[in-house]
């Protein structure tokens, strides 16, 4: 499959402060693909770049298939900050001008109302409604018009717990209906949760972009421990599938191929040495997170 | 015609809108009407504003009055634009596939219709006064409405202008304000100061001088007091502004963050 999103080495300056240094991935078609970062990495600039309210310093991007970038735009639901309406227009007559704005006819908007449960309130003004209602108004508008791709800042920040599961089903259902999301967050967990593929950005750079299956690649450590742990670590050393090996108050080892506990401790005793430990431990996902962005 | 569309959108259900047009048409209709039967005078019994309400002096005559209301139709355009900064949609219609200068285009077209609608209005109201004040050829010194479209549009460019570089309501009118006074003395003074008319072609003052109050005008040319700037000047001048405006605003719309 081919790409959506091509970035071409994209920088961006605030005054002295370099937000983007040449910042370069592409986003394959159909995926779900995080941007992920601690807050201040640039997530936002960079989404805020593509969508045309900020403007790079160097570098560029190109949104593949559409004509031109406004084109691609009107086919991008986003939500990228707060939601931005006419506070004394009603939430039919604000996705009215959305639907002008996008091109698209006037009937989607009561699809989108439902789907969002505001239909009963499509009269009701933009500064009746709560925080939750104008967030998923906003959803509303990004979905108007049955767009290819959804460009999302952070999309279940400030949600309660409830409302952040209800964005990541959508997010899923979404995807399998053929749309390509992009969402930056600063939580792996959600990244890990709901993304195929994942852009990770750390004070302006990229640190790593790929399949979330590669970049955040959970391995499994393997524990061991023996009465001469020299002996054990030079003969775990000549096993082919051995990847990392660190010798501490005990031995922790990863093995490039999923390998069971059981192989090791056989292999081991074949080769004369006994084990008194031996347990399997799943490094953190959090933890190699940490150790990239540190 | 979409971007016009999507501005009618925004200000057919605002009351702001309908309340600042209501103002503007309804005293300037209660003021004509007024000097027309003369319950609005000015110099004791011989009533200098008592200049004639039938064709063709009613166009300058009501021309220089309609100059003061155009006020608050620069008010809208001000609210109409810090709105959209307040609201953030500007960020939101780039997002949603809006161009830049489509943004820029649809304000600019805002602000041509509703100059056009005030020439309209204009016209009415002359031509209901002058048939109501005996009729005559409705055609002679027709050109004031020219002068009059010429005006509100770079009066309204003008707040729109400011509106884009303030970004807020309250302090653009404000400033509007300031800067009316300003420019007149400005003007003033170095007319005076020169003995000459380069003050009359300042950005507001150009378009001011087309449409003079007709008392004082030939006061000023009895006395001969000071060189008059030609209409030429004073058209291309109003027109050179807007037309600045214009480019100041595309170059920082297409350049800067939003």
């Amino acid at each position: 499959m081919g790409s959506v999103l091509k970035i071409n080495l994209i920088e961006k300056s605030y005054g002295t402060v370099k937000a983007l240094k040449g910042v370069s991935f592409e986003v394959p078609k159909g995926c779900v693909f995080g941007v992920l970062g601690p807050n201040g990495s640039g997530k936002t600039t960079l989404l805020g770049i593509l969508l045309d309210v900020l403007k790079a310093d160097n570098g560029d991007y190109h949104w593949e298939n559409y004509s031109s970038a406004t084109d691609a735009r009107k086919h991008i639901g986003s939500l990228l900050e707060t939601p931005n309406f006419y506070h004394y227009l009603s939430a039919y007559d604000n996705l009215e001008i959305t639907a002008n704005i996008k091109g698209r006819g006037l009937n989607d908007i009561d699809n989108v109302l439902k789907k969002v449960n505001l239909y009963e309130r499509r009269h009701s003004k933009f500064n009746t409604f709560s925080l939750g209602m104008k967030q998923r108004l906003a959803i509303a508008g990004a979905l108007l018009g049955s767009p290819d791709i959804l460009v999302l800042d952070e999309p279940t920040n400030g949600l309660d717990p409830v409302g952040i599961s209800e964005i990541r089903e959508l997010i899923k259902q979404l995807s399998t209906e053929g749309i390509t999301i992009i969402m930056a967050s600063h939580l792996l967990d959600e990244v890990e949760k709901v993304c195929t593929d994942v852009a990770i950005l750390k004070l302006g750079n990229l640190l790593t972009s790929g399949p979330v299956m590669d970049v955040l690649n959970d391995e499994d450590w393997i524990e061991l421990n023996s009465s001469n742990n020299e002996a054990l670590a030079s003969l775990l050393k000549k096993h082919p599938q051995v990847k990392n090996i660190k010798v501490d108050r005990m031995i922790q080892v990863s093995f490039a191929k999923n390998f069971s506990t059981e192989d090791i401790n056989q292999y081991c005793f074949e080769n004369g040495i006994v084990l008194n430990h031996l347990q399997k431990r799943k490094r953190s996902l959090e933890s190699k997170f940490m150790e990239m962005t540190k | 015609m979409n971007l016009l569309k999507i501005e009618w959108l925004k200000l057919k259900k605002y009351p702001t809108f309908w309340i600042l047009s209501g103002l503007f048409t309804g005293i300037f209709l209660t003021l004509i009407y007024g000097l027309n039967q003369s319950f609005i005078k000015l110099g004791g019994p011989s009533n200098l504003l008592s200049s004639s309400y039938a064709f063709p002096s009613i166009w300058s005559n009501i021309g220089y009055f309609y100059s003061w209301f155009i006020i608050f139709l620069c008010v809208y355009i001000i609210i109409s634009i810090s709105n959209e900064f307040s609201y953030r949609t500007n960020r939101q219609h780039i997002i949603d596939g809006m161009n830049r200068i489509d943004f820029l285009h649809a304000k600019a077209l805002l602000v041509i219709s509703l100059s056009l609608g005030a020439t309209v209005f204009f016209i009415l109201t002359g031509l209901i006064f002058g048939f109501l004040n005996g009729g005559g050829n409705p055609f002679e010194n027709f050109e004031v409405v020219g002068y009059v479209f010429l005006y509100a549009l770079n009066y309204l460019s003008f707040a729109g202008f400011l509106a884009f570089f303030i970004k807020r309501s309250g302090l653009s009118i404000i400033l509007l304000l300031a800067y009316f006074a300003v420019e007149g003395i400005l003007s003033s003074l170095i007319n005076g100061k020169f003995d000459t008319y380069i003050g009359n072609l300042l950005p507001l003052q150009s378009s001011d001088e087309l449409l003079p109050l007709n008392v004082l005008k030939s006061l000023t040319e009895m006395t001969g007091a000071r060189p008059e700037a030609p209409i030429y000047l004073l058209v291309g001048f109003s027109i050179f502004y807007i037309v600045l405006y214009y480019f100041i605003l595309r170059r920082k719309i297409l350049t800067t963050d939003l």
